[in-house]
């Protein structure tokens, strides 16, 4: 057989659309990609519907000063599951899902490089929120010591600590199996002229991501698991009465939890990287300083994690060592900017929903970094921390960051998906909608922080009244905006105009080259590709 | 076995190798992890 240097990822000699029959085959059993990364994404959604859910119950009591709708205690066991799910069933699975259709194809290779392990990874998640999610209606409820799981509070919840730390250790399994597979596929199932210089940023920035996850994956299953001998066999690892130190809990879990949000947000960069790109009909300026700067992100974000500490207590060396540190990220996140800028700069743009969507994410996510840096500052962080500023830090980097990009993403690849295009008028709607309401929704909470309203309570004294219904009524839109998404997906899914193999006039890159909607099988000759059909496909 | 399998098999194998290489890699982070508190609280 031959290969014909210029084929477009479908051989032609014999049918390979061929999918199995039957809902067990086609989905339980899958093994195929696409169909893994359909199922990454479902769950994503549903994960994100049901932690907007939660989110929903925490504005709605604090729409007003008082308790007026749950218990306190309850309110505490909302903020802490809306975020675990948000952080670990919702915007991870989202990019996992992203990276399983996407990497094989823009790489040309005709699957991930580990096909069984790809359907444990997927299946074992439903799992794990299954045993999260039933503490809600255990007695003493679900965990309510926050996120962040600090000993000793997390112990004194009820039995849920131990379906938490089974469900973050399925959580864990399941990433290090997804990271190891996207590793494996990136550096041995290219196509064979493709080399690491001619990858789409989008593979890159999952690469590099990839070898985030293997680091700091394991050391979170570590410290949970320390925290389950404490509560069940007597040890004090965290317990100082035994011996042992609450405090290096904090240690260990932010040395996971400062690569973890960029382990939200690299993917996000390789998203918009991609679409600013195709709709400024440019080429993304400065690749190559591209892939240094992530790069460059992910080694910083394993040496400052102590700034999630300055209140806890540290030498006053450690205090200025992380305060420099941290600094520093905004040295290559800055490159990154003012590269997605000088890609539009002299461009030919147009404004399509995911064009939208990746210029809001420009945008908004360096209001997110800018309060990054404000708290980077040791001093005034005293008065930031634990208070409505980091909330509002966090989701101007996570919702207008992360999940901004994960939607521009969606409407970016749904016609190559499904074969159909959205309705790019509801997709406007869909924007403006989102992004005025996330402000409201937001924004006010920069206000709340700096005057002290503390995160994590479900009152507050009557002078931050107003700020809160603003957030709150943001909050609601903001919602709303995202079950119009939902029926947006739905209506393409099921009909609409039908999208050629190009889709986007200006997009590059090989999976581009392939039919919409994308066969079952592609470039499965593992022959070499049309470099000039990639977007980096000449050397750099 | 033509050309075109002999690659696939190749490929195949040098993930499943890279695969492994990476497993080890995350026990090794887990062991430190453990490590680092056993030692500090003694
Ligand atoms: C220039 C970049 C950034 C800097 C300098 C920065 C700095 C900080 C600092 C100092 C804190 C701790 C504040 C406190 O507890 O008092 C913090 C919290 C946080 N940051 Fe960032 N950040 C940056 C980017 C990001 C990004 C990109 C993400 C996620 C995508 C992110 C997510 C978070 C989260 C989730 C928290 C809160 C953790 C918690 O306590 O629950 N940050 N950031
Ligand atoms: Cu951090």
């Amino acid at each position: 057989m031959s290969h014909d240097i210029t084929h477009d990822g479908v051989a032609d000699h014999h049918d390979h659309d061929h999918k199995p029959k039957g809902f067990v085959k086609r989905w339980l059993m899958t093994t195929n990609h696409k169909d893994i990364g359909t199922l990454y994404l479902i769950f994503a959604f549903a994960m994100f519907i049901l932690g907007g859910a939660m989110a929903m119950i925490i504005r709605l009591e604090l729409f007003q000063p008082g308790l007026q709708f749950v218990e306190p205690d309850f309110f505490n066991q909302m903020t802490t599951m809306h975020a675990l799910i948000m952080v670990f069933g919702a915007v991870m699975p989202a990019f996992v899902g992203l990276a399983n259709w996407m990497i094989p194809m823009m790489i040309g290779a005709p699957d991930m490089a580990l096909p069984r392990m790809n359907n444990w990874s997927f299946w074992i998640l439903p799992f794990a929120f299954a045993l999260l999610s039933s503490t809600l209606f255990m007695e003493g409820g679900a965990p309510a010591g926050g996120w962040t799981m600090y000993p000793p509070l997390v112990l004194q919840g009820g039995h849920n600590v131990a379906y938490l730390v089974f469900a973050v250790h399925l959580m864990g399994i399941s990433s290090i199996m997804g990271a190891i597979n996207v590793i494996a596929t990136i550096m041995n199932m290219r196509a064979p002229n493709v080399g690491y210089l001619n990858m789409p940023l989008f593979v890159w920035t999952w690469l590099i991501t990839a070898f985030l996850l293997i680091a700091v994956m394991p050391v979170l299953a570590g410290a949970v698991t320390m925290l389950l001998t404490d509560r069940y066999f007597d040890t004090s690892f965290f317990n100082a009465a035994g011996g042992g130190d609450p405090v290096l809990f904090q240690h260990i879990f932010w040395f996971f939890g400062h690569p973890e949000v960029y382990i939200m947000i690299l993917p996000a960069f390789g998203v918009v990287s991609e679409i600013i790109p195709t709709f400024a009909r440019k080429p993304l300026f400065g690749y190559v300083s591209m892939v240094y700067a992530t790069a460059a992100i992910a080694f910083l974000s394993f040496i400052v994690w102590a700034h999630h500490m300055f209140s806890v207590g540290m030498p006053l060396g450690a205090e200025l060592y992380f305060m420099y540190a941290t600094m520093m990220i905004a040295v290559p996140t800055g490159v990154k900017i003012f590269n997605w800028v000088a890609t539009m700069w002299k461009g030919s743009m147009t404004f399509e929903t995911p064009m939208l969507f990746s210029l809001a994410f420009v945008i908004l996510f360096t209001i997110g970094g800018f309060s990054g840096v404000m708290m980077a500052l040791a001093p005034v962080d005293l008065q930031y921390h634990d208070t409505y500023f980091i909330v509002a830090h966090f989701h101007y980097v996570l919702v207008t960051g992360a999940v901004f990009a994960i939607i521009a993403g969606v409407y970016y690849w749904i016609p190559k998906w499904s074969g159909h295009m959205y309705n790019e008028r509801l997709g406007k709607i869909h924007f403006w909608w989102s992004t005025i309401s996330v402000n409201v929704l937001f924004f006010p909470q920069h206000f709340l922080g700096l005057a002290g309203m503390p995160r994590r309570i479900p009152d507050y004294s009557t002078q931050f009244a107003e700020f809160n219904m603003w957030s709150s009524i943001g909050g609601f839109a903001f919602g709303l905006a995202q079950v119009f998404f939902i029926y947006i997906v739905w209506k393409t899914v099921r009909g609409g105009e039908k999208a050629t193999g190009q889709v986007w006039e200006g997009a590059k890159g090989l999976e581009w080259t392939v039919p919409s909607p994308a066969p079952h099988h592609t470039f499965e000759d593992f022959g070499p590709v049309d470099l000039d059909k990639m977007a980096h496909g000449k050397t750099h | 076995m033509n050309q075109e399998e002999k690659r696939i098999q190749e490929q195949r194998k040098a993930a499943r190798k890279t695969a492994v290489i990476l497993a080890v890699i995350a026990v090794g982070f887990f062991s430190w992890a453990v490590y680092i508190v056993v030692k500090h609280a003694t």
